[in-house]
């Protein structure tokens, strides 16, 4: 009977080193392959919320007939139950009064969240939170008394703030990274000003084979937006009319 | 009875290794093509962000001085309705701005007329070629109110 023959060490090792290569291969076809999906998540996220974040804004501008605060980190919408024309003016007129109730008043604002990272948030008043008959302020255009509105409405746990885009960082200029994201105008006058400008980025950093951060850049999308007031309200104190 | 075990052939091997590579190429179109796609999609969003940040400076610039705003922002050139630089890839972008006096007829309202700016922006960017690829197009017709029309700002 024939004794079946065995591999020879040559064949091992050659055996070996193609298995080696191919496995190699794989790997390295497969790592190329989730770096790929991986960025088309990131993309596909960056899509959505640059649209979200757009039509969000374009709705809340779309109701608001002035802004009222005009920060970098925040900014203050006005919508006003009740039109111009139907209100008159003078400090008792129903358009002088900003009742807390009456949902009249959006913040938006950019936070930094534990991680560093940045949110854009939108604030409102929890009207359940004010007592019966402390609702009312009255209109100006004093942006310190804004400041302070939403100061002591935050403070004192009267606003609900939910996040419109998580994620975020400062957007880049000419290779230069900003501090923060910010809102921008297309006047320093609240009584003239009828455009706003975001600046925020998505930046997403590459993992290394651990799934640690790497501090390297893996997507950077840098994103401008202006949005303007379609039907814009100048309060008689600033001179204008509806 | 010795039982004889066939090993694959080379020819077998090679067919294995062809179908292997085959469908990895495949693979890579797909994932490749998928994010070409994607590239577009960010493109198009940002552009229609350009489109709208002029439309913008259109809506909120005094009204006797709209048509000032038609014009060719070559890519590079863009700016913001505050006057900064668009960043990133917006940067990489053209910009065509036209603005034409076109009464608009009111339907279901005979006579009634409105003047005001018929306003087109349209973003492109360029292939590899220089070409130019139309990326988002915007119309908005921008009435004359009744401020305007006594001179003051709407």
């Amino acid at each position: 009977m024939r004794r079946p023959r065995a591999f020879t060490l040559l064949e091992l090792m050659v055996a070996t080193v193609t298995v080696t290569m191919v496995a190699g291969a794989v790997a390295g076809f497969l790592g190329t392959f989730h770096r790929a999906l991986r960025l088309q998540d990131v993309r596909a996220a960056a899509i959505v919320r640059t649209a979200a974040v757009q039509a969000h804004v374009s709705r809340l501008l779309l109701e608001s007939r002035m802004l009222l605060e005009q920060g970098q980190q925040r900014t203050l919408l006005w919508l006003p139950s009740e039109m111009l024309e139907d209100s008159g003016s003078g400090a008792e007129s129903a358009f002088d009064l900003i009742n807390l109730t009456a949902g009249e008043l959006h913040w938006l604002l950019f936070e930094q969240e534990s991680d560093g990272t940045w949110s854009l948030k939108e604030a409102v008043v929890d009207a359940a939170t004010i007592p019966a008959g402390q609702g009312d302020r009255y209109f100006s255009v004093d942006a310190n008394y804004w400041n302070s509105v939403f100061e002591d409405l935050h403070a004192a746990g009267q606003l609900t703030i939910f996040p419109i885009a998580e994620g975020l960082a400062p957007m880049a200029r000419d290779g230069v990274v900003a501090a923060a994201p910010r809102f921008t105008y297309g006047t320093a006058s609240i009584c003239t000003n009828r455009a706003l400008g975001i600046e925020f980025a998505f930046m997403r950093e590459r993992l290394d084979d651990a799934g640690e951060l790497t501090g390297e850049e893996e997507l950077r999308l840098d994103v401008r937006l202006d949005e303007h007031l379609p039907f814009p309200d100048i309060h008689p104190i600033c001179g204008g009319g509806s | 009875m010795s039982i004889v075990r066939g090993a694959f052939t080379l020819v077998e091997c090679l067919v294995a290794l062809v179908i292997v590579a085959m469908a990895a190429a495949a693979a890579s179109t797909a994932i490749g093509s998928g994010i070409a796609a994607q590239e577009d999609a960010l493109r198009i969003t940002l552009a229609a962000a350009c489109a709208e940040s002029r439309m913008t400076q259109a809506l909120t610039t005094d009204y006797g001085t709209v048509p000032n705003l038609a014009g060719h922002e070559e890519p590079g050139a863009l700016l913001a309705s505050d006057g900064t630089a668009m960043p990133g890839l917006m940067e990489e972008m053209g910009r065509r701005t036209t603005v034409a006096a076109e009464p608009q007829a009111i339907p279901g309202f005979a006579g009634l007329v409105l003047t005001g700016w018929q306003i087109t922006v349209t973003v492109y960017d360029l292939d590899e070629d220089g070409g130019e690829r139309e990326l988002a197009v915007l119309r908005r017709f921008r009435p004359e109110t009744w401020e305007e029309t006594q001179g003051a700002s709407p």
